[in-house]
């Protein structure tokens, strides 16, 4: 019998381990992956913004910038590293963690770091009260 | 002696190793007693609960939290021990080194975790930036976010993965490495005994939600600078896996690469500290550098002081103010006064007051706090930290009632020292040259950033004070408190229980102690006139008013928006008052309403209230004004919503509901004798309808440098002061002049003016071999004098002040040739009769204006308006011929009968 064609104890282990090793991370990201799909709860804030008046409203999750009839909600996640922009100066949105600025009326970019524009967030306009609805 | 090897051989009492395990254990035993008052589903405020009011828990906090610095202080030295040492070539399986190497994330991981789960303002901007860096990996990094960090603003799983796996594999690392967790007796008790004393010295860090000044750990300061200049964070998290690879290759790499991957792991480390100290020290607010020695910089503290007291008062239950317990309302529980918005239960002490809120011990508190919070050196922090007024406080940084800047620039010129009549100035950036000494003396005093040091209602003399300046109101209650506290002495324990308000009860006579001053507005519009005279030379005579500061004022026609009852703040809205974020070079650019927003026929913009700006809703709140089917006024310059007008239907009804409240006030449009014709449209409103305007002659200026003065910005008296010798003051009507400013108005139009500065300056008393300079200058006034009735024809077309020649008598003689005669003789500087502005039937070429664009009438205007006034020596202004002149004068003159005789000029 020619033991060389067979593969030792060590490397068969070794197999083993690196076998478990990935079926493991891969359970991993099948569990995560599921998680996420179930636990993905949109939230839905509505506003009668005819009652904000003109301006600049940091909520939980977005920014909301009315300025007469146009209403734009802006994502408040910094583009450059995920902090919650929560200041504006003279129509600039300022991210506090790293200086980046952003026009208000539009959510690009004024001053790094961020190199890409906040994004738009859709809502929906009820034609009959003005309520918007957002959902995140 | 290797340098670690000098700092243990100082502080030994074990090796690092041993110390940094007693730490860790520590940290591990107090972390489970954390549990306990530690709440996952409302973190911040369970951690400041604890800290308030639980002080074996916040002590056992401190020590959980300084463990843990200790234990990783001493594992950075305790790496670079061994790597000076080279007993990295001790470890001879590369699966051990790869553990060991890998502890090193799990040892951040547990720091990180560790701040992140405090809850605070910086703790839930760090839980972002970790998510948003892990999950930037690629492949792995979705789940790593997912596994390790969990969702924003849920800390479940950051918190078992705190507790439990990064504790038990750092347990397990710490055992492979040092092989056992039996650290001597008289180690850990020595290392419990350190960590007590700085635990019960030093507090673990906890922050507000809205700190002006965002900062991660200390150790990631770093970091946080540099991924500011970064524009792509995953290159920061591939550069770190990158330094763990090159940190796991020592040991295997020749000798040569070994020595060359540690010396550069010693740039990068000093490099790092270098960019955390620049980070920590020079980073402000907003991000904006900042150097220690400017006046309001800020930073967070790197230790923060802790007052352990088990001797203290009960457990008590605060209340729950903004999301963290607040340890203030302890002790000033049950005051009254405040106004709705600026109550405790809503914003506690703290948002305005500072101090340390998560306290119950008075000095401690009371430490850091404000007495004068809304000061402007304070007002960032406490009127405008991030959830209250953010936006307004920079607005009234940049606005002239704070920068002063038209007062400087005009001054400036005056004294030669700039070209510029529109410089932007800062009353921060005034000099000691002659005119910073000039404005220091007798101008610097009125501006929002003069100081306010002591509480108090606004007193007469002391002006600034930020935003308390106006929103201060002290009624009875409050002041008695006031009096109490200032008389009381230290043994007493009563507390106040009556606070001033915050509020927009702004009366006229906040305006005053600046606006009573140069062109005497606030006093003007309430019908008084500075005379000159001293209050003894009429003692007890009715209609005299001495001010505080002891000037003499008589009474004179009030302004008629006054005597209905209107207050300054009716017109001057929030946005003129606190500026409007842009920089003006003087007021009449910042001021925007004007008559005709409000004195029209038919409105000329409006917009519903509902539809205004924040700011605007937030006074229609505060006022309590209906907001359904409301509609109000918009400034034709600038579109300023006027917050208390209201627009009728048809937009023809105009009214103002009074601030004061005391009702509504219509507001009529123009009479027809104001629109009729086009022959006066270029006349402001004021031209006509301003009574009087407070006036001098001249006066003369010069520095007496052995007379006590005071210098207004460091507000202490000085030696040497200059000093204006000016005539009598006067009340009359103003100039007429041209105002070019407004560039819509293409001809320009016809304004009030009062002589600005008739005045000669000794520069050389001041400095040698300067000569004395002359200027003969008039400024556009808004006399705040209006009156229903206009002022006559004759008052302008005949009068030689309204037509800038100055007092005297102007006649015109049958033969058609007009003649002045001058009241006063003429200046030695310029020829001109003393109270002049331009000569009869002259023009002046030089600057004649305290603003660039305004100038006196030329020598064809003089003749248009005294060939009216030709007219006027004869016919009566309210006779048909000069009434149908309105529409047409060239076709009545062409129609004049053969005794009318013009001018021959």
């Amino acid at each position: 019998m020619d033991r060389n064609k067979y593969i030792n104890r060590k490397a068969f282990l070794r197999i083993i381990t690196f076998g478990t090793a990935t079926a493991f991370v891969a359970l991993w990201a099948n569990m995560i992956g599921k998680h996420k799909h179930l636990s993905a709860k949109p939230v839905v804030t509505k506003l009668n913004t005819a009652k904000l008046g003109n301006g600049i409203f940091f909520f939980e999750r977005f920014i909301l910038v009315k300025s007469d009839a146009s209403v734009k909600v802006l994502s408040n996640r910094c583009t450059h590293a995920g902090c919650r922009i929560n200041q504006e100066i003279a129509g600039q949105l300022v991210c506090p963690c790293h200086g980046s600025r952003y026009e208000s009326a539009t959510g690009k970019v004024v001053q790094g770091p961020a190199g890409i524009a906040l994004s738009k967030i859709p809502y929906a306009t009820d034609a009959k009260t003005g309520e918007i609805t957002i959902t995140i | 002696m290797k340098f670690p090897e000098i700092i243990r051989k100082q502080i030994a009492f074990d090796t690092f190793g041993w110390i940094a395990v007693a730490s860790v254990i520590v940290c591990a035993v107090s972390g489970a007693l954390l549990v306990v008052p530690y709440n996952v589903a409302d973190p911040y405020l369970s951690v400041t609960r604890l800290v308030t009011t639980n002080p074996a828990a916040s002590l056992i906090r401190n020590m959980h939290y300084w463990s843990a610095q200790l234990f990783l202080i001493l594992t950075i030295i305790h790496i670079f021990d061994h790597l000076f040492k080279g007993t990295e070539s001790n470890i001879k399986k590369k699966s051990l080194w790869f553990r060991l190497s890998l502890s090193l994330v799990f040892t951040i991981y547990a720091m990180l975790s560790g701040f992140i789960l405090k809850a605070d303002g910086d703790s839930l901007q760090a839980q972002r930036i970790l998510s948003s860096l892990v999950g930037s990996l690629p492949w792995l990094g979705s789940i790593l976010q997912l596994t390790f960090i969990g969702p924003e603003g849920n800390f479940q799983v950051l918190y078992i993965q705190h507790a439990a796996t990064a504790t038990v594999i750092l347990f397990v690392i710490i055992m492979e490495h040092a092989r056992s967790l039996k650290v001597k007796l008289s180690t850990l008790l020595v290392t419990i005994g350190i960590l007590t004393i700085i635990s019960f010295l030093f507090r673990a860090p906890i922050n507000g939600l809205n700190d002006a000044v965002m900062k991660g750990p200390w150790y990631f300061v770093g970091l946080q600078e540099l991924l500011h200049w970064v524009s792509n964070p995953l290159f920061i998290a591939m550069a770190m896996i990158l330094l763990l690879v090159l940190f796991y290759l020592i040991p295997w790499v020749t000798p040569m690469y070994s020595r060359l991957i540690k010396q550069f792991f010693i740039v990068i480390f000093v490099f790092y500290c270098l960019l955390a100290v620049a980070g920590f020290f020079f980073r402000g607010p907003m991000w904006q550098w900042q150097m220690p020695w400017e006046s309001g910089y800020k930073t967070q503290a790197l230790f923060q002081s802790e007052k352990i007291d088990f001797l203290g008062s009960d457990t008590l239950q605060l209340p729950i103010i903004q999301g963290h317990a607040e340890g203030c309302v302890s002790c000033h529980k049950g005051m009254s006064g405040f106004s709705e918005a600026h109550k405790p239960e809503y914003i506690g002490c703290f948002s305005c007051h500072g101090g340390d809120p998560f306290t119950l011990d008075k000095s401690k508190a009371h430490r850091t706090m404000f007495t004068v919070p809304g000061d402007l050196a304070n007002a960032a922090d406490a009127c405008g930290n991030s959830g209250c007024h953010p936006g307004i406080v920079p607005r009234v940084k940049s606005s002239l009632m704070s920068n002063l800047s038209g007062i400087i620039s005009v001054d400036k010129w005056v004294f030669g020292e700039t070209d510029d009549l529109d410089l932007i100035s800062h009353v921060n950036d005034i000099g000691n040259s002659a005119s910073g000494q000039h404005l220091r003396n007798l101008c610097a005093g009125c501006h929002l950033g003069n100081e306010k040091t002591k509480p108090g209602p606004a007193a007469w003399l002391e002006r600034g004070g930020g935003c308390l300046a106006c929103h201060l109101t002290y009624d009875e209650k409050a002041l008695s408190t006031l009096n109490q506290l200032t008389k009381r002495r230290k043994s007493d324990t009563a507390l106040p229980m009556f606070h001033p308000a915050l509020d927009l009860n702004i009366t006229n006579d906040k305006c005053k102690s600046c606006h009573s001053r140069s062109g005497r507005i606030s006093m003007n519009y309430e019908g008084w006139h500075e005379t000159g005279l001293k209050p003894e030379n009429v003692g007890g005579k009715e209609n005299y008013q001495v001010l505080p500061d002891k000037r003499l004022f008589v009474k004179m026609p009030a302004d008629i928006h006054h005597e209905k009852g209107m207050l300054c703040i009716d017109c001057h809205g929030s946005y003129e008052l606190m500026g409007d974020g842009k920089q003006y070079a003087h007021k009449e650019e910042a001021v925007k309403v004007q008559c005709s927003d409000c004195h029209s026929a038919r409105v000329n913009s409006q917009k519903p209230l509902t539809q205004t700006d924040q700011e605007t809703q937030l006074i229609t709140w505060a006022r309590k004004f209906e907001t359904e089917n409301v509609s109000v006024i918009l400034t034709q310059k600038g579109s300023l919503p006027l917050v208390n007008t209201r627009v009728g239907k048809d937009g023809t009804f105009l009214s103002m509901i009074k601030k004061a409240g005391t009702g509504t006030v219509i507001m009529k449009p123009p009479a027809k004798a104001c629109t009729e014709g086009k022959v006066h449209s270029r006349l402001s409103c004021e031209a006509c309808h301003t009574a009087w305007a407070p006036q001098c002659i001249g006066c003369h200026t010069a520095y007496e440098s052995q007379t006590k003065g005071f210098d207004m910005l460091k507000n202490k008296s000085i030696n040497g002061t200059w000093i204006e010798y000016s005539t009598k003051g006067l009340a009359e009507l103003p100039v007429l002049g041209i105002n070019s400013s407004d560039k819509a108005r293409k001809d320009g139009q016809i304004g009030t003016f009062t002589p600005g500065m008739i005045m000669s300056i000794d520069k050389g008393s001041f400095k040698k071999g300067e000569k004395t300079i002359f200027h003969r200058l008039y400024a556009p006034s808004s006399a705040h004098t209006t009156q229903r009735q206009g002022r006559s024809c004759k008052s302008c077309h005949n009068d030689p002040l309204a037509l800038g020649f100055g007092r005297g008598k102007l006649a015109f003689s049958k033969e058609g040739k007009w003649t002045f005669e001058s009241s006063y003789e003429n200046s030695k500087h310029d020829g001109l009769p003393e109270d002049a502005w331009t000569g009869f039937l002259q023009e002046r070429k030089d600057q004649a204006a305290t603003r660039k664009n305004m100038r006196t009438f030329n020598i064809e205007e003089q003749k248009r308006i005294l060939k009216v006034g030709a007219c006027l020596t004869c016919h009566d202004a309210a006779s048909a011929v000069m009434k149908r002149s309105l529409f047409d004068f060239e076709k009545e003159i062409r129609a004049k009968s053969k005794s009318c005789v013009l001018p021959v000029w």
